[in-house]
Protein backbone atom coordinates (compact mmCIF):
# COMPACT_ATOMS: atom_id res chain seq x y z
CA UNK A 1 0.00 0.00 0.00
CA UNK A 2 1.52 3.27 -0.98
CA UNK A 3 1.62 6.06 1.57
CA UNK A 4 -0.95 8.29 -0.18
CA UNK A 5 -3.51 5.47 -0.26
CA UNK A 6 -2.86 4.67 3.37
CA UNK A 7 -3.36 8.32 4.22
CA UNK A 8 -6.72 8.28 2.39
CA UNK A 9 -7.91 5.21 4.28
CA UNK A 10 -6.96 6.80 7.58
CA UNK A 11 -8.74 10.02 6.63
CA UNK A 12 -11.83 8.07 5.59
CA UNK A 13 -11.97 6.34 8.93
CA UNK A 14 -11.23 9.68 10.52
CA UNK A 15 -14.23 11.38 8.90
CA UNK A 16 -16.55 8.56 9.94
CA UNK A 17 -15.16 8.70 13.46
CA UNK A 18 -15.46 12.47 13.63
CA UNK A 19 -19.12 12.21 12.69
CA UNK A 20 -19.52 9.48 15.29
CA UNK A 21 -20.23 6.65 12.87
CA UNK A 22 -19.79 3.27 14.47
CA UNK A 23 -21.27 0.08 13.07
CA UNK A 24 -22.37 -1.17 16.48
CA UNK A 25 -24.18 2.07 17.25
CA UNK A 26 -25.59 2.09 13.73
CA UNK A 27 -27.07 -1.38 14.18
CA UNK A 28 -28.39 -0.50 17.63
CA UNK A 29 -30.12 2.61 16.27
CA UNK A 30 -31.45 0.62 13.31
CA UNK A 31 -32.95 -1.83 15.81
CA UNK A 32 -34.37 1.11 17.80
CA UNK A 33 -36.02 2.55 14.72
CA UNK A 34 -37.27 -0.91 13.76
CA UNK A 35 -38.89 -1.24 17.18
CA UNK A 36 -40.63 2.11 16.77
CA UNK A 37 -41.78 1.06 13.31
CA UNK A 38 -43.18 -2.23 14.59
CA UNK A 39 -44.92 -0.60 17.55
CA UNK A 40 -46.52 2.11 15.41
CA UNK A 41 -47.42 -0.25 12.60
CA UNK A 42 -48.70 -3.29 14.45
CA UNK A 43 -50.18 -1.70 17.56
CA UNK A 44 -51.29 1.76 16.48
CA UNK A 45 -51.79 1.94 12.74
CA UNK A 46 -53.27 -1.47 12.00
CA UNK A 47 -55.89 -1.73 14.76
CA UNK A 48 -56.91 1.90 14.32
CA UNK A 49 -57.24 1.62 10.56
CA UNK A 50 -59.27 -1.55 10.99
CA UNK A 51 -61.61 0.19 13.40
CA UNK A 52 -61.83 3.27 11.17
CA UNK A 53 -62.58 1.21 8.09
CA UNK A 54 -65.22 -0.74 9.95
CA UNK A 55 -66.75 2.46 11.20
CA UNK A 56 -66.81 4.18 7.83
CA UNK A 57 -68.31 1.02 6.37
CA UNK A 58 -70.94 1.04 9.06
CA UNK A 59 -71.70 4.72 8.52
CA UNK A 60 -71.99 4.24 4.78
CA UNK A 61 -74.26 1.28 5.31
CA UNK A 62 -76.32 3.27 7.81
CA UNK A 63 -76.70 6.16 5.38
CA UNK A 64 -77.74 3.81 2.63
CA UNK A 65 -80.22 2.11 4.92
CA UNK A 66 -81.65 5.45 6.00
CA UNK A 67 -82.08 6.48 2.38
CA UNK A 68 -83.71 3.20 1.54
CA UNK A 69 -86.06 3.36 4.48
CA UNK A 70 -86.96 6.93 3.59
CA UNK A 71 -87.82 5.85 0.06
CA UNK A 72 -89.80 2.96 1.47
CA UNK A 73 -91.65 5.25 3.83
CA UNK A 74 -92.53 7.59 0.99
CA UNK A 75 -93.71 4.65 -1.04
CA UNK A 76 -95.80 3.43 1.86
CA UNK A 77 -97.26 6.91 2.29
CA UNK A 78 -98.33 7.15 -1.34
CA UNK A 79 -99.63 3.60 -1.16
CA UNK A 80 -101.61 4.53 1.93
CA UNK A 81 -103.07 7.57 0.21
CA UNK A 82 -103.98 5.48 -2.77
CA UNK A 83 -105.59 2.88 -0.53
CA UNK A 84 -107.59 5.51 1.32
CA UNK A 85 -108.86 7.03 -1.89
CA UNK A 86 -109.70 3.60 -3.22
CA UNK A 87 -111.48 2.66 0.00
CA UNK A 88 -113.52 5.86 -0.09
CA UNK A 89 -114.48 5.23 -3.67
CA UNK A 90 -115.48 1.67 -2.89
CA UNK A 91 -117.47 2.71 0.15
CA UNK A 92 -119.32 5.26 -1.92
CA UNK A 93 -119.98 2.70 -4.59
CA UNK A 94 -121.26 0.22 -2.05
CA UNK A 95 -123.52 2.84 -0.52
CA UNK A 96 -124.91 3.77 -3.89
CA UNK A 97 -125.57 0.21 -4.94
CA UNK A 98 -127.12 -0.54 -1.58
CA UNK A 99 -129.41 2.44 -1.85
CA UNK A 100 -130.42 1.52 -5.35
CA UNK A 101 -130.93 -2.03 -4.28
CA UNK A 102 -133.09 -1.00 -1.34
CA UNK A 103 -135.21 1.22 -3.51
CA UNK A 104 -135.63 -1.48 -6.08
CA UNK A 105 -136.53 -4.02 -3.43
CA UNK A 106 -139.00 -1.66 -1.85
CA UNK A 107 -140.65 -1.12 -5.16
CA UNK A 108 -140.70 -4.80 -5.80
CA UNK A 109 -142.26 -5.47 -2.42
CA UNK A 110 -144.85 -2.80 -3.04
CA UNK A 111 -145.73 -4.31 -6.37
CA UNK A 112 -145.86 -7.78 -4.90
CA UNK A 113 -148.03 -6.64 -2.01
CA UNK A 114 -150.40 -4.93 -4.36
CA UNK A 115 -150.73 -7.99 -6.55
CA UNK A 116 -151.17 -10.16 -3.48
CA UNK A 117 -153.82 -7.90 -2.15
CA UNK A 118 -155.53 -7.89 -5.51
CA UNK A 119 -155.28 -11.65 -5.65
CA UNK A 120 -156.72 -11.98 -2.17
CA UNK A 121 -159.48 -9.59 -3.04
CA UNK A 122 -160.42 -11.35 -6.28
CA UNK A 123 -160.10 -14.67 -4.52
CA UNK A 124 -162.44 -13.46 -1.80
CA UNK A 125 -164.85 -12.12 -4.33
CA UNK A 126 -164.80 -15.39 -6.21
CA UNK A 127 -165.29 -17.43 -3.07
CA UNK A 128 -168.11 -15.17 -2.02
CA UNK A 129 -169.78 -15.65 -5.31
CA UNK A 130 -169.30 -19.40 -5.16
CA UNK A 131 -170.74 -19.51 -1.67
CA UNK A 132 -173.59 -17.38 -2.83
CA UNK A 133 -174.24 -19.73 -5.66
CA UNK A 134 -174.12 -22.85 -3.48
CA UNK A 135 -176.29 -21.13 -0.95
CA UNK A 136 -178.68 -20.22 -3.69
CA UNK A 137 -178.64 -23.77 -5.00
CA UNK A 138 -179.19 -25.19 -1.54
CA UNK A 139 -181.85 -22.64 -0.90
CA UNK A 140 -183.54 -23.56 -4.17
CA UNK A 141 -183.51 -27.25 -3.40
CA UNK A 142 -184.62 -26.59 0.11
CA UNK A 143 -187.30 -24.30 -1.14
CA UNK A 144 -188.36 -26.95 -3.61
CA UNK A 145 -188.63 -29.62 -0.91
CA UNK A 146 -190.32 -27.13 1.36
CA UNK A 147 -192.72 -26.28 -1.36
CA UNK A 148 -193.30 -29.97 -1.98
CA UNK A 149 -193.80 -30.60 1.72
CA UNK A 150 -196.06 -27.59 1.97
CA UNK A 151 -198.04 -28.51 -1.04
CA UNK A 152 -198.31 -32.08 0.28
CA UNK A 153 -199.49 -30.77 3.52
CA UNK A 154 -201.94 -28.56 1.79
CA UNK A 155 -203.19 -31.10 -0.57
CA UNK A 156 -202.83 -33.96 1.98
CA UNK A 157 -202.70 -36.40 -0.59
CA UNK A 158 -200.76 -36.64 -3.74
CA UNK A 159 -202.68 -36.22 -6.84
CA UNK A 160 -200.15 -37.64 -9.01
CA UNK A 161 -196.45 -37.70 -8.38
CA UNK A 162 -195.75 -36.96 -12.01
CA UNK A 163 -197.99 -34.03 -12.12
CA UNK A 164 -196.75 -32.89 -8.84
CA UNK A 165 -193.11 -32.77 -10.04
CA UNK A 166 -194.08 -30.84 -13.13
CA UNK A 167 -195.92 -28.38 -11.05
CA UNK A 168 -193.05 -27.88 -8.73
CA UNK A 169 -190.57 -27.48 -11.53
CA UNK A 170 -192.62 -24.86 -13.21
CA UNK A 171 -192.91 -23.06 -9.95
CA UNK A 172 -189.12 -23.12 -9.49
CA UNK A 173 -188.54 -21.98 -13.02
CA UNK A 174 -190.76 -19.04 -12.52
CA UNK A 175 -188.99 -18.30 -9.27
CA UNK A 176 -185.60 -18.45 -11.02
CA UNK A 177 -186.75 -16.19 -13.76
CA UNK A 178 -187.87 -13.79 -11.15
CA UNK A 179 -184.54 -13.90 -9.28
CA UNK A 180 -182.44 -13.50 -12.46
CA UNK B 1 -17.54 24.41 25.54
CA UNK B 2 -19.19 22.96 22.47
CA UNK B 3 -21.36 19.94 21.91
CA UNK B 4 -19.26 17.16 20.39
CA UNK B 5 -20.35 15.90 16.97
CA UNK B 6 -20.60 12.20 17.86
CA UNK B 7 -23.03 11.02 20.47
CA UNK B 8 -21.17 10.30 23.65
CA UNK B 9 -20.82 6.98 25.33
CA UNK B 10 -22.44 6.70 28.73
CA UNK B 11 -21.73 3.07 29.60
CA UNK B 12 -21.33 -0.34 28.05
CA UNK B 13 -23.83 -3.18 27.93
CA UNK B 14 -21.60 -6.14 27.19
CA UNK B 15 -19.85 -5.10 24.02
CA UNK B 16 -22.36 -2.44 23.02
CA UNK B 17 -21.61 1.14 23.92
CA UNK B 18 -24.72 2.97 25.08
CA UNK B 19 -24.73 6.58 23.95
CA UNK B 20 -26.85 9.46 25.22
CA UNK B 21 -28.77 9.69 21.92
CA UNK B 22 -29.57 6.00 22.20
CA UNK B 23 -31.14 6.69 25.58
CA UNK B 24 -33.38 9.21 23.85
CA UNK B 25 -34.32 6.69 21.20
CA UNK B 26 -35.38 4.35 24.00
CA UNK B 27 -37.46 7.09 25.58
CA UNK B 28 -39.13 7.59 22.20
CA UNK B 29 -39.79 3.85 21.92
CA UNK B 30 -41.27 3.94 25.42
CA UNK B 31 -43.49 6.86 24.40
CA UNK B 32 -44.80 4.94 21.40
CA UNK B 33 -45.33 1.83 23.50
CA UNK B 34 -47.36 3.91 25.95
CA UNK B 35 -49.39 5.30 23.05
CA UNK B 36 -49.99 1.80 21.74
CA UNK B 37 -50.96 0.68 25.23
CA UNK B 38 -53.45 3.52 25.55
CA UNK B 39 -54.95 2.45 22.22
CA UNK B 40 -54.86 -1.25 23.04
CA UNK B 41 -58.59 -1.73 22.58
CA UNK B 42 -59.82 0.70 19.95
CA UNK B 43 -63.55 1.13 20.09
CA UNK B 44 -65.71 0.67 17.08
CA UNK B 45 -68.27 3.26 18.05
CA UNK B 46 -67.80 7.00 18.33
CA UNK B 47 -64.11 7.53 19.15
CA UNK B 48 -63.24 9.52 22.25
CA UNK B 49 -60.20 11.04 23.86
CA UNK B 50 -56.82 9.88 22.69
CA UNK B 51 -58.27 7.47 20.14
CA UNK B 52 -60.14 10.34 18.54
CA UNK B 53 -56.99 12.47 18.44
CA UNK B 54 -54.84 9.73 16.93
CA UNK B 55 -57.54 8.83 14.40
CA UNK B 56 -57.77 12.47 13.35
CA UNK B 57 -53.98 12.60 13.01
CA UNK B 58 -53.94 9.40 10.95
CA UNK B 59 -56.69 10.69 8.69
CA UNK B 60 -54.91 14.03 8.25
CA UNK B 61 -51.58 12.40 7.47
CA UNK B 62 -53.17 10.01 4.99
CA UNK B 63 -54.89 12.96 3.29
CA UNK B 64 -51.56 14.75 3.13
CA UNK B 65 -49.89 11.69 1.67
CA UNK B 66 -52.62 11.39 -0.96
CA UNK B 67 -51.36 14.66 -2.42
CA UNK B 68 -48.04 12.99 -3.20
CA UNK B 69 -49.14 9.47 -4.08
CA UNK B 70 -52.46 10.47 -5.64
CA UNK B 71 -53.87 7.17 -4.49
CA UNK B 72 -55.32 6.26 -1.10
CA UNK B 73 -54.36 2.61 -1.44
CA UNK B 74 -50.72 3.60 -1.95
CA UNK B 75 -50.84 6.07 0.93
CA UNK B 76 -52.12 3.34 3.18
CA UNK B 77 -49.38 0.97 2.09
CA UNK B 78 -46.67 3.53 2.72
CA UNK B 79 -48.10 4.95 5.91
CA UNK B 80 -46.44 2.57 8.38
CA UNK B 81 -42.98 3.60 7.17
CA UNK B 82 -43.57 7.24 6.32
CA UNK B 83 -45.83 7.98 9.27
CA UNK B 84 -43.49 6.29 11.71
CA UNK B 85 -40.54 8.23 10.32
CA UNK B 86 -42.41 11.49 10.72
CA UNK B 87 -43.71 10.81 14.22
CA UNK B 88 -40.41 9.45 15.47
CA UNK B 89 -38.34 12.29 14.02
CA UNK B 90 -40.69 14.98 15.28
CA UNK B 91 -40.75 13.44 18.75
CA UNK B 92 -36.97 13.09 18.85
CA UNK B 93 -36.38 16.61 17.58
CA UNK B 94 -38.72 18.17 20.09
CA UNK B 95 -37.42 16.08 22.94
CA UNK B 96 -34.10 17.89 22.44
CA UNK B 97 -35.82 21.13 23.45
CA UNK B 98 -37.14 19.83 26.76
CA UNK B 99 -35.43 21.20 29.81
CA UNK B 100 -33.01 18.65 31.18
CA UNK B 101 -31.96 17.33 27.80
CA UNK B 102 -28.31 18.15 27.40
CA UNK B 103 -28.06 19.62 30.88
CA UNK B 104 -27.92 16.65 33.21
CA UNK B 105 -25.05 14.32 32.76
CA UNK B 106 -22.25 12.19 34.01
CA UNK B 107 -18.81 13.50 34.76
CA UNK B 108 -16.40 12.66 32.00
CA UNK B 109 -12.68 13.17 31.78
CA UNK B 110 -11.22 16.63 32.49
CA UNK B 111 -14.47 17.79 34.12
CA UNK B 112 -16.30 17.34 30.82
CA UNK B 113 -20.06 16.83 31.23
CA UNK B 114 -21.53 13.91 29.31
CA UNK B 115 -25.27 14.63 28.99
CA UNK B 116 -27.58 11.69 29.62
CA UNK B 117 -30.05 12.85 27.00
CA UNK B 118 -29.29 13.99 23.49
CA UNK B 119 -31.83 14.04 20.65
CA UNK B 120 -31.73 10.72 18.82
CA UNK B 121 -31.80 12.57 15.51
CA UNK B 122 -28.60 14.47 16.34
CA UNK B 123 -26.70 11.21 16.07
CA UNK B 124 -25.57 10.34 12.55
CA UNK B 125 -25.92 6.63 13.35
CA UNK B 126 -29.63 7.10 13.92
CA UNK B 127 -30.27 9.29 10.87
CA UNK B 128 -28.19 7.03 8.66
CA UNK B 129 -30.09 4.02 9.94
CA UNK B 130 -33.38 5.74 9.06
CA UNK B 131 -32.07 6.96 5.69
CA UNK B 132 -30.83 3.53 4.69
CA UNK B 133 -34.02 1.90 5.97
CA UNK B 134 -36.12 4.35 3.93
CA UNK B 135 -34.20 3.80 0.68
CA UNK B 136 -33.98 0.03 1.15
CA UNK B 137 -37.70 -0.10 1.87
CA UNK B 138 -38.42 1.91 -1.29
CA UNK B 139 -36.57 -0.78 -3.25
CA UNK B 140 -38.45 -3.51 -1.42
CA UNK B 141 -41.77 -1.86 -2.29
CA UNK B 142 -40.59 -1.39 -5.86
CA UNK B 143 -39.70 -5.07 -6.18
CA UNK B 144 -43.03 -6.14 -4.68
CA UNK B 145 -45.16 -3.96 -6.93
CA UNK B 146 -43.14 -4.16 -10.16
CA UNK B 147 -41.34 -7.46 -9.92
CA UNK B 148 -37.66 -8.06 -9.30
CA UNK B 149 -36.34 -7.65 -12.83
CA UNK B 150 -38.55 -4.76 -13.85
CA UNK B 151 -37.51 -2.87 -10.75
CA UNK B 152 -33.79 -3.42 -11.14
CA UNK B 153 -34.02 -2.72 -14.85
CA UNK B 154 -34.50 0.90 -13.86
CA UNK B 155 -30.93 0.94 -12.63
CA UNK B 156 -29.07 -1.75 -14.51
CA UNK B 157 -30.87 -1.45 -17.81
CA UNK B 158 -29.82 -4.75 -19.32
CA UNK B 159 -33.42 -5.49 -20.26
CA UNK B 160 -33.64 -2.32 -22.30
CA UNK B 161 -30.27 -3.07 -23.86
CA UNK B 162 -31.32 -6.60 -24.76
CA UNK B 163 -34.52 -5.35 -26.34
CA UNK B 164 -32.58 -2.88 -28.46
CA UNK B 165 -30.17 -5.65 -29.42
CA UNK B 166 -32.83 -8.08 -30.64
CA UNK B 167 -34.94 -5.36 -32.23
CA UNK B 168 -33.17 -5.50 -35.63
CA UNK B 169 -35.99 -7.37 -37.32
CA UNK B 170 -38.44 -4.49 -37.16
CA UNK B 171 -36.08 -1.64 -37.88
CA UNK B 172 -33.86 -0.21 -40.51
CA UNK B 173 -30.12 -0.56 -39.81
CA UNK B 174 -29.78 3.13 -38.97
CA UNK B 175 -32.63 2.99 -36.45
CA UNK B 176 -31.21 -0.21 -35.06
CA UNK B 177 -27.81 1.34 -34.48
CA UNK B 178 -29.43 4.43 -33.01
CA UNK B 179 -31.46 2.19 -30.70
CA UNK B 180 -28.34 0.45 -29.48
CA UNK B 181 -26.66 3.82 -28.95
CA UNK B 182 -29.63 5.02 -26.89
CA UNK B 183 -29.57 1.77 -24.95
CA UNK B 184 -25.90 2.38 -24.12
CA UNK B 185 -26.75 5.85 -22.85
CA UNK B 186 -29.62 4.46 -20.81
CA UNK B 187 -27.29 1.89 -19.32
CA UNK B 188 -25.07 4.75 -18.18
CA UNK B 189 -28.05 6.74 -16.88
CA UNK B 190 -29.17 3.70 -14.93
CA UNK B 191 -25.76 3.45 -13.31
CA UNK B 192 -25.93 7.13 -12.37
CA UNK B 193 -29.35 6.43 -10.86
CA UNK B 194 -27.75 3.69 -8.84
CA UNK B 195 -25.23 6.16 -7.48
CA UNK B 196 -28.02 8.61 -6.72
CA UNK B 197 -29.67 5.94 -4.58
CA UNK B 198 -26.60 6.05 -2.37
CA UNK B 199 -26.71 9.84 -2.49
CA UNK B 200 -30.33 9.69 -1.28
CA UNK B 201 -29.28 7.81 1.83
CA UNK B 202 -26.43 10.18 2.53
CA UNK B 203 -28.42 13.36 1.87
CA UNK B 204 -31.41 12.23 3.93
CA UNK B 205 -29.30 11.32 6.92
CA UNK B 206 -26.85 14.22 6.76
CA UNK B 207 -29.60 16.82 6.29
CA UNK B 208 -31.52 15.71 9.34
CA UNK B 209 -28.43 15.18 11.45
CA UNK B 210 -26.95 18.53 10.40
CA UNK B 211 -30.09 20.53 11.12
CA UNK B 212 -30.83 19.05 14.51
CA UNK B 213 -27.23 18.97 15.62
CA UNK B 214 -26.76 22.57 14.52
CA UNK B 215 -29.87 23.51 16.48
CA UNK B 216 -28.49 21.82 19.56
CA UNK B 217 -25.20 23.66 19.20
CA UNK B 218 -26.96 26.96 18.55
CA UNK B 219 -29.10 26.72 21.65
CA UNK B 220 -26.15 25.50 23.67
CA UNK B 221 -24.03 28.45 22.60
CA UNK B 222 -26.78 31.06 23.03
CA UNK B 223 -27.68 29.68 26.45
CA UNK B 224 -24.06 29.78 27.56
CA UNK B 225 -23.84 33.43 26.48
CA UNK B 226 -27.12 34.69 28.00
CA UNK B 227 -29.09 32.04 29.81
CA UNK B 228 -32.41 33.88 30.18
CA UNK B 229 -35.04 35.06 27.65
CA UNK B 230 -32.62 35.37 24.72
CA UNK B 231 -32.69 31.63 23.80
CA UNK B 232 -36.50 31.66 23.59
CA UNK B 233 -36.82 32.81 19.95
CA UNK B 234 -34.19 30.26 19.00
CA UNK B 235 -36.19 27.61 20.82
CA UNK B 236 -39.25 28.58 18.79
CA UNK B 237 -37.21 28.35 15.65
CA UNK B 238 -36.00 24.92 16.67
CA UNK B 239 -39.61 23.80 17.17
CA UNK B 240 -40.30 24.79 13.58
CA UNK B 241 -37.05 23.27 12.33
CA UNK B 242 -37.94 20.06 14.14
CA UNK B 243 -41.28 19.64 12.38
CA UNK B 244 -39.98 20.90 9.03
CA UNK B 245 -37.09 18.46 9.04
CA UNK B 246 -39.40 15.61 10.00
CA UNK B 247 -41.70 16.65 7.17
CA UNK B 248 -38.81 16.87 4.69
CA UNK B 249 -37.44 13.47 5.66
CA UNK B 250 -40.79 11.68 5.53
CA UNK B 251 -42.02 13.42 2.38
CA UNK B 252 -38.81 12.65 0.54
CA UNK B 253 -39.16 9.04 1.64
CA UNK B 254 -42.72 9.10 0.38
CA UNK B 255 -41.58 10.47 -2.97
CA UNK B 256 -38.91 7.78 -3.25
CA UNK B 257 -41.50 5.15 -2.43
CA UNK B 258 -43.94 6.53 -4.98
CA UNK B 259 -41.31 6.69 -7.71
CA UNK B 260 -40.03 3.21 -6.90
CA UNK B 261 -43.50 1.69 -7.16
CA UNK B 262 -44.55 3.51 -10.31
CA UNK B 263 -43.94 1.96 -13.69
CA UNK B 264 -40.63 2.83 -15.35
CA UNK B 265 -41.27 5.41 -18.06
CA UNK B 266 -41.02 4.45 -21.69
CA UNK B 267 -42.44 1.05 -20.97
CA UNK B 268 -44.46 -0.05 -23.97
CA UNK B 269 -45.19 -3.61 -23.17
CA UNK B 270 -48.58 -5.23 -23.44
CA UNK B 271 -51.36 -4.85 -20.93
CA UNK B 272 -50.64 -8.23 -19.50
CA UNK B 273 -47.80 -7.01 -17.37
CA UNK B 274 -49.74 -3.94 -16.31
CA UNK B 275 -52.51 -6.13 -14.99
CA UNK B 276 -49.97 -8.25 -13.22
CA UNK B 277 -48.45 -5.28 -11.46
CA UNK B 278 -51.89 -3.99 -10.50
CA UNK B 279 -52.71 -7.37 -9.11
CA UNK B 280 -49.49 -7.35 -7.19
CA UNK B 281 -50.06 -3.90 -5.77
CA UNK B 282 -53.60 -4.88 -4.75
CA UNK B 283 -52.24 -7.94 -3.05
CA UNK B 284 -49.55 -5.94 -1.30
CA UNK B 285 -52.07 -3.37 -0.08
CA UNK B 286 -54.26 -6.18 1.19
CA UNK B 287 -51.43 -7.58 3.25
CA UNK B 288 -50.28 -4.19 4.48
Amino acid sequence: MDPAEAQQVVEGVGVAATLGLNWKLFLAQLVNFGLVLIVVWRFVYRPLMKVMDERSGKIERGLKDAEESKALRELAETEKQKLIVEARRQAKEIMETTEADAKRRQEETAVKTRTEVERIVTDGKRRLRDEQETMLKEAKSEIASLVIAATEKILREKIDPKKDLELVESAIKSAEEQSV
Amino acid sequence: MAVPVPAEKLFLIGDLPVTNSMVNAWVAIAAFVVLAWLLRRPKNGAPRGIQNAVEALLEFMLGFMDQVTGDRAKSRRFFPLVGTLFLFIVLSNWMGLLPGVGTFGLNGEHGHLIPIFRPATSDLNMTLAMGIAAVVMSHAFGIVSLGFFRHWNKFIQLGTFWKALIGFRHKSPVDYLLGIFVAFIELGVGLIELVSEVAKMVSLSLRLFGNIFAGEVLIHVISSLIAFVVPIPFMFMEVIVGIVQALVFSLLTLVYLTIATSKPHGEEEGHEQKHKSQELSVKASATA
